[in-house]
């Protein structure tokens, strides 16, 4: 039968995976930074002044809100 | 990150209405979904350099294909790999040799670095955690930068195995490195930065210690190298990405941290 772990093991590892979601969470923000960089490229030849307000809806289309 | 599978869903559709209203047609949705399809054929590229042994092919393995053996690949010349990670999008790889084991091989090594190195998304120079003879590294990276081979910008460097660096030790049950260990991969990292920086300028991010055969921080490495791929290419890479999760190799009896503890 496993021991079982210490006070000291869990924390550490509790540590380290809000470490991980917090990295997780960058790039999931750098991805959709950069498609929406490369959307804003395509389409602002397109609509031109209007180019913030479809950068608006793709950002929160691909942000979930 | 299926955010491309939603975008692709949503040009194939008819156009809301705020796009609309801002100018947008169907055509253009369509346009654009063109555009990112010829944009998601060309595979991102990956340029590895290191030694034999330093753990490339693991390496790649724990940020694309989650256990599939290399050898699965396909061989496109001695060095081009094109790799098929576990979302079916392809990956080119270049497998490079590292330099520094005899000067007649090294000037053929070059000659096949300036061949490459401008074709990369990213550039993943991988070394073991414990090689502290960086001369050679040194000698090399001054090489690629100053003659323009290696844009420093596109440059990750992976330090591996730091699951074997000493004092300290691997613990096993949590799956991480012991506290002691923790400095130890701290200064070893910090020791690289400090030499490698005396060469080329480059952000701190693209310095990660790792450890492909544990899977940590295996996306701290994936974060450097999307920030590395450059704006207009990172979407591609983690489209194509699977990265490994070290709470897989966690002992079961831990992998739910609201375990009852020894005390």
């Amino acid at each position: 039968m496993s021991e079982k772990p210490s006070k000291e093991q869990l924390a550490r590892l509790q540590q380290a995976r809000l470490r991980q979601q917090q990295t997780q969470a960058r790039i999931e923000s750098a991805v959709t930074e950069s498609l929406l960089g490369w959307i804003t490229r395509f389409i602002r030849p397109i609509v031109g002044g209007a180019v913030s307000a479809v950068f608006g809806w793709f950002a929160r289309l691909f942000r979930g809100s | 990150m299926r955010i491309l599978d939603r975008l692709r869903g949503l040009l194939r559709g008819s156009v809301p209405d705020e796009l609309r209203a801002a100018g947008l047609s169907e055509a253009d949705l369509r346009g654009l979904d063109a555009a990112i399809e010829a944009e998601a054929a060309r595979p991102p590229v990956i340029v590895l350099i290191g030694e034999t042994g330093v753990g490339k092919t693991s390496t790649l393995n724990a940020l694309f294909n989650k256990g599939l053996e290399i050898s699965h690949a396909k061989a496109c010349t001695q060095i081009e790999t094109e790799v098929v990670g576990d979302r079916g999008g392809p990956i080119t790889v270049f497998d490079m040799p590292g330099v520094g084991e005899d000067v007649d091989a090294d000037e053929q090594h070059i000659e096949t670095y300036r061949r490459v190195l401008p074709k990369a998304d990213v550039v993943l120079l991988i070394l073991k955690a414990d090689n502290r003879a960086m001369t050679h590294v040194q000698t090399t990276l001054r090489r690629l930068t100053s003659e323009g081979m290696l844009d420093p910008n596109r440059l990750v460097v992976a330090l591996n195995q730091v699951d074997l660096l000493q004092p300290g030790s691997w613990d096993p049950m949590i799956n991480l490195p012991s506290p002691e260990q923790e400095q130890t991969i701290d200064a070893r990292r910090s020791d690289v930065a400090e030499k490698l920086r005396k060469i080329a300028s480059f952000p701190d991010r693209q310095i990660v210690a790792y450890s492909a055969r544990t899977f940590y921080n295996v996306e701290v490495l994936f974060e450097a190298m999307v920030l590395a791929c450059g704006e207009s290419r990172a979407w591609l890479l983690a489209d194509r990405a699977s990265y490994a999760d070290f709470n897989q190799l966690v002992d079961p009896v831990v992998a739910d941290a609201n375990v009852e503890c020894a005390q």
